[in-house]
């Protein structure tokens, strides 16, 4: 339980760090940013861009970076609705 | 036992209210189940169990109550009346008051973070019990309703003193009303109290849905 808890926080945190930089970020960037172990980035971002959530793109120094799509934007507002309605109640 | 404490005039107006409020009910519940669905956390499973008790409370008591009114102002002999209205009052009610304590004593379960199986089953038998109770006296169903909301309420004023935004106020000030109802409910010395019972029932409910129209807009 407490594992797929934690999960959709971490995806949560993931997308918001991809969110505040548009532009992509790469996967040391984005480790940094959303505060995750390497392993956890990998196993994180595999399920993050087979749902479509993010997308893989080169940078200008022809490294990977990953950027956040529309859905992984609607993901964001719905986590974000549904942490003021848990506020809201305070469980 | 007295048994009707509606004025006729305000008699359907109340089962309206009993259903607006059921489908507020079952809305903040399916919005739980959706958290609970997403996140794992157990806690909004039972709320949304909570909300589904209160859901079919509601649903039985707008039922029962229509029903009972619409035999007592059926024009036939008084005793049968009362004989009728008696049987149809008394099956609903029990199944409503039953849920109605089940669905806050949920609430204050999720409220005091009441984590025992044994304490909780413990719980759920003096509710099933207090509900048969109930049937003799009136107040007392509301009494132990207050009594399970008073902790509801200090859990939402303390949360709302904490994180103080719009949504937790409106949380806070939904279940303040909803307690304030069931106190009104149990001092009924005129019809007068049963409609503002209602209506601040109803204005709680009412709140709960603003909270979540909010969040949505957010």
């Amino acid at each position: 339980m407490t594992k797929r808890r934690e999960k959709a926080e971490v995806l949560y945190d993931m997308l918001s760090a991809l969110w505040a930089d548009r532009r992509g970020l790469k996967p040391t960037h984005l480790i940094y940013k959303s505060n995750i172990s390497h392993v956890r980035l990998k196993k994180h971002i595999d399920e993050l861009l087979e749902n479509g959530m993010v997308k893989e793109g080169t940078g200008e120094g022809g490294h990977t970076v990953y950027k956040i799509t529309e859905k992984g934007i609607d993901f964001l507002k719905e986590f974000e609705r549904m942490r003021k309605f848990m506020d809201s109640f305070g469980l | 036992m007295h048994i009707i404490f509606s004025p006729i005039w305000f008699m359907g107006i109340d089962s309206i209210f009993e259903i607006l409020s059921a489908i507020i009910a079952i809305f903040v519940g399916f919005y739980a189940f959706k958290i609970y669905r997403s996140t794992r956390k157990k806690d909004f499973f039972y709320l949304f169990i909570a909300f589904a008790m209160l859901f079919f409370a509601f649903i039985v008591r707008s039922f029962t109550d229509l029903a009972a009114y619409s035999l007592f102002l059926e024009s036939i002999p008084i005793i049968t009346k009362i004989v009728q209205v008696q049987y149809v009052y008394y099956t609903g009610i029990y199944t409503y008051q039953l849920l109605t304590l089940l669905g806050y004593l949920t609430l204050a379960i999720l409220a005091l973070k009441i984590r025992g199986r044994r304490v909780i089953s413990l719980l759920v038998m003096f509710v099933i019990i207090s509900s048969v109770m109930s049937l003799v006296s009136y107040s007392a169903f509301h009494m132990i309703a207050a009594v399970m909301l008073s902790y509801v309420v200090l859990h939402f004023y303390e949360n709302c003193s904490r994180k103080f935004c719009k949504n937790s106020l409106l949380v806070f000030v939904s279940f303040l009303l909803i307690f304030l109802s069931q106190v009104i409910f149990i001092f009924i010395f005129h019809t007068w109290f049963y409609v503002l019972g209602q209506v601040l029932q109803f204005l709680g409910y009412f709140l709960l849905l603003a909270n979540l129209i909010l969040v949505y807009r957010s």
